[in-house]
């Protein structure tokens, strides 16, 4: 089961909400991790600051990150954690409201495997949602585990 | 007549010894006499011995011939020469009233006692001896007058005694035994008569530049054959009786032979004189001929006009530049008064000067007359020089005058002052100064500019180094400068680089720039210097510096604002992108949340409430959509590509029908159509503009959408076209349409939010075009672009 944690990293609690909702209403039922910023995301994946004492042989199937966030924005956190041996094969969902060039080109540059944007009508969103569980959860084969 | 000096030297020599040998044998006797030695006293052995009285008046008359000779004004000599011949006179007259009345009067023997047997009279000289020294005496006597009448006097006593002593000589010469007949009273011994020819001759030659014998030391003609034949023909007619006489003397032919042959010699002689005589003069008269016709062409061929009148103004000659320059022909002006070549005016006066002229002839060299004019015989006048000389002539005076036509050089004249005036005002209006120096450096010419430019007179300009004109720092640079143009002169227009400062008066500096030129005055180099001050332009051009750098700073600095509102805007529309669509996001979501969770508890119309805050939380999402697509249009870079058009439309044109299948919707694209441009640009473009045409056409039975391009091209641009028969517009609103969120139907009428038009109208002026729109309600529209 600990392998099936899905990291929301989301600074908006609307969003958050929604989110959660949305991974209800589409059955996905992993244990979701929120980050509400940066700093949290990293601590939570290298097992600093409030999560200093997490097992980190454990690390979540699936990482959906906002590109703007307090203190360390997502790109930032996406070069950290493709920087770092134990983090660098994890897929990472970047889910955000931008449609800038820029930030799409920039996501995909440091190591992004997807980019989603998240669309307003809540129809639409659940159907991402859906979809992106359905890919990344059910029929993406992951990197092999450092343990076992 | 002209005098030949050396003939006259020769005489005056030959004067001067003749007389001191007279004087000489003379004493040589009176000493014979006084020492009573024979030989002395007869001079040859054999002849009678000459008088004591005869050697006395020969030796004074030698001295006053020799006191004579000397400086005429020396009135001591004068007066010396004059007692020895008033001696002579008294002796020669005394001795003749003693041979008339018969007498002795002691005058024979007063010095010298003769020998009695000798003669009847001792001591006395013969009558004839005494008859020449009285015309001696008067002859030297007659000498010291010094008029033209007295010279002639003297020399015909003289020649009368040269002709006596002569006849006597010649007797001597045929008849040689008569020299040594004694004492014969009436006759001359040969001694004396010698002397007497010395004497005589003497007395000739010494004043031969007057009277009788004023030819024979003449260089003309006459001069020289007088000199070559007188010797001829005293000593050939001798010649030829002597020899005659000789000949019959000595038996070898009788009288009338010798008489046949003194003829046919004398014949001879004179043919020979005289054919020599004819050649000479013929050989002198072609040198003459020649001469005059060398100075008629001299005259004919005279670049002037020469006419000679006489004292009563009538031509007596004129050349042929004459005929050529007044109209007439030689024929018709010779024997004319000089004042028909005369305009009317001017004659009266010109006679007075002529009349002046003749009373008091000199030269007057041409160009002395102003204002003179001759008269062509077609009465046409034209202005004259005219110089003066005259000649005295066989026919009496003639005025000669020469005739220069100045028209030509009047008018090179008043050309030449006319274009120098030109110069001169040129010079002085022009706008800048204008310096000329000559090699050495120095002002020659300044013009009015220079005295403005520089603050001083012309006056203290020329003779100054021009250096005086620059500061002293650039001295020994223009010096250096000057040489080498000298060395090289060539014309360096203004403002090939030449720049240097000027220096006034008051010894303020300005910046100047000079062109070079160069002339020649004479054999010599002038530079002429051209000088503008460009003290304005400096200043302009420092002005225009200053300016350039200001607008490159405001354009560095505006283009730092727009860049940073670039920037700005960038930030607004990533915010905008994320922050505005996640409220929206929860409010739409949250709304749903409602509906699904709570729906049975909310009425109808709560329901409804929450589908249209669902409705307006994505149509506000669209909006900014929309406008986020727009503010990226205009940042995004442009590509340059060929643009196919035509396939373009049809794209647009399939995906627009495959949303609506069962619409009935025709779309005539016309093919071929292509462009450069951004393809990616371009196709936002049609998909908006036909788009636009789909979705306003929807309420027809039929839809027609046409794409095209018009016929006439504009310019380089072509019009393209997008064409409907839908709603169409009211043209009163037709500005309005290309604003952003600008709408001309109501939401319940057509979707959209107002911003397609705007993101067209912004690709079309991104690739250099413009667009347009024509239309009219419920007519169907039409807009235009180009590219």
């Amino acid at each position: 089961m600990g392998n099936t944690v899905i990291l929301l990293v989301e600074d908006n609690p609307d969003d958050e909400a929604l989110m959660l909702r949305a991974f209800k209403k589409s059955n996905i039922q992993n244990e979701i991790v929120v980050a509400r910023d940066g700093v949290e995301a990293l601590d939570y994946l290298f097992g600093t600051g409030s999560y200093a004492n997490r097992d980190l042989d454990y690390m979540p199937q699936l990482i959906l990150l906002d590109l703007k966030l307090p203190k360390i924005d997502g790109l930032e956190v996406l070069e950290q954690l493709r920087g770092d041996q134990r983090t660098r094969h994890l897929p990472v969902v970047v889910l955000t409201s931008s449609r800038e060039q820029e930030d799409l080109m920039a996501a995909y540059q440091n190591g992004a495997n997807s980019y989603v944007r998240k669309p307003v009508d809540f129809v639409e969103f659940m159907q991402a949602v859906t979809q992106l569980g359905l890919y990344w959860l059910v029929l993406n084969e992951p990197p092999p585990a450092r343990k076992g | 007549m002209v005098t030949y000096a050396p003939v006259l030297r020769i005489f005056r020599r030959y004067s001067k010894t003749a007389s001191s040998t007279v004087i000489l044998i003379g004493s040589g006797v009176i000493v014979g006499w006084l020492l009573d030695v024979a030989p002395l006293k007869s001079l040859l052995p054999g002849l009678a011995a000459m008088k004591f009285n005869t050697a006395l008046c020969f030796v004074l008359s030698g001295l006053a011939l020799g006191l004579f000779q000397g400086n005429e004004s020396q009135s001591s000599r004068h007066i010396g020469g004059r007692t020895c011949a008033g001696v002579v006179a008294g002796i020669a007259l005394l001795t003749l009233i003693e041979y008339g009345w018969n007498k002795n009067l002691g005058l024979d023997q007063l010095f010298a006692r003769d020998n009695p047997s000798v003669t009847p009279h001792p001591g006395r000289m013969s009558l004839i001896t005494a008859f020449n020294f009285a015309l001696i005496s008067m002859a030297l006597l007659g000498f010291t007058q010094t008029s033209q009448r007295s010279y002639l006097i003297a020399q015909a006593l003289t020649l009368i005694v040269l002709i006596i002593v002569i006849l006597r000589l010649v007797g001597y010469i045929y008849n040689p035994q008569s020299l040594y007949k004694a004492g014969a009273f009436s006759t001359i011994a040969a001694h004396t008569a010698i002397l007497f020819l010395l004497l005589g001759t003497a007395m000739l030659v010494h004043r031969a530049e007057y009277g009788l014998l004023v030819l024979l030391p003449s260089d003309s003609m006459g001069g020289v054959l007088v000199r070559r034949l007188l010797p001829a023909a005293f000593l050939a007619p001798l010649l030829v009786g002597w020899i005659e006489m000789m000949g019959e003397n000595l038996g070898y032919y009788n009288a009338e032979f010798a008489r046949t042959l003194s003829t046919l010699s004398t014949t001879v002689f004179f043919v020979l004189v005289i054919w020599w005589t004819g050649y000479q003069i013929n050989r002198v008269h072609s040198t003459l001929q020649a001469s005059e016709a060398h100075h008629h062409r001299l005259l004919e061929s005279a670049p002037i006009a020469i006419v000679n009148i006489d004292s009563s103004g009538l031509i007596q000659f004129v050349n042929a530049k004459t005929s050529e320059m007044f109209g007439y022909s030689p024929q018709e002006l010779i024997g004319q008064p000089v004042e028909l070549l005369l305009p009317e005016r001017f004659r009266q006066r010109h006679a007075h000067h002529r009349g002046a002229f003749f009373a008091d002839p000199r030269t007057r060299p041409m160009g002395l007359t102003l204002d003179l004019a001759g008269r062509r015989q077609d009465g046409a006048e034209f202005p004259i020089e005219v110089g003066l000389s005259y000649s005295q002539t066989a026919g009496g005076l003639l005025g000669m005058s020469f005739i220069n036509d100045v028209t030509e050089r009047n008018q090179r004249d008043f050309e030449l002052r006319e274009s120098e005036s030109r110069y001169r005002r040129l010079l002085e209006t022009a706008p800048i100064g204008i310096v000329n120096i000559d090699e050495q450096g120095v002002i020659q010419l300044v013009n009015a500019k220079t005295s403005e430019m520089f603050g001083y007179s012309a006056g203290e300009l020329i003779g100054q180094s021009v250096e005086l004109l620059l500061p002293t720092a650039l001295h020994t640079k223009h010096v250096h400068h000057r040489a080498s143009f000298f060395a090289d002169p060539r014309t360096r227009l203004m403002g090939m680089g030449l720049q240097l400062a000027g220096r006034r008066q008051d010894g303020s500096e300005f910046p100047i720039e000079v062109g070079l030129s160069y002339t020649h005055v004479g054999n010599q180099f002038r530079a002429m210097s051209f000088i503008n001050d460009i003290t304005q332009r400096k200043q302009a051009e420092a002005e225009i510096h200053k300016l350039n750098a200001e607008l490159e700073q405001r354009v560095i600095e505006r283009t730092a604002r727009l860049e940073a509102l670039n920037r700005e805007l960038e930030a607004f529309g990533y915010s905008v992108s994320h922050d505005l669509r996640a409220p929206l996001r929860g409010i739409d979501g949250f709304s749903l949340a409602l509906l699904e969770d709570y729906g049975d508890q909310l009425d109808a119309e709560a329901q409804g409430y929450l589908r249209r805050i669902r409705a307006n939380a994505q149509r506000m999402a669209q909006l900014i959509d929309d406008l986020l697509k727009l503010s990226q249009l205009t940042r995004q870079p442009m590509r340059q590509e060929q643009v196919d058009l035509s396939a373009l439309a049809h794209e647009v044109a399939m995906t627009l029908k495959s949303t609506d299948p069962q619409r009935e919707a025709e779309f005539l694209i016309e093919s071929n159509l292509t462009t450069f441009g951004d393809a990616h640009l371009l196709r936002i473009g049609l998909e908006n503009l036909i788009g636009n045409a789909w979705k306003f056409s929807e309420k027809q039975p039929q839809s027609r959408i046409e794409f095209g391009c018009l016929e006439q091209s504009n310019g380089d641009k072509r019009t393209y076209f997008v064409r409907d028969n839908g709603a169409g517009f009211d043209m009163a609103y037709a500005d309005k349409l290309f604003g952003a969120f600008q709408r001309l139907h109501s939401m319940n009428e057509y979707q959209g939010t107002g911003i397609g038009l705007a993101t067209v109208q912004r690709i079309i002026q991104r690739h250099g075009g413009q667009i347009w729109a024509e239309g009219a309600v419920q007519q169907g529209a039409t807009f235009y672009f180009t590219l």
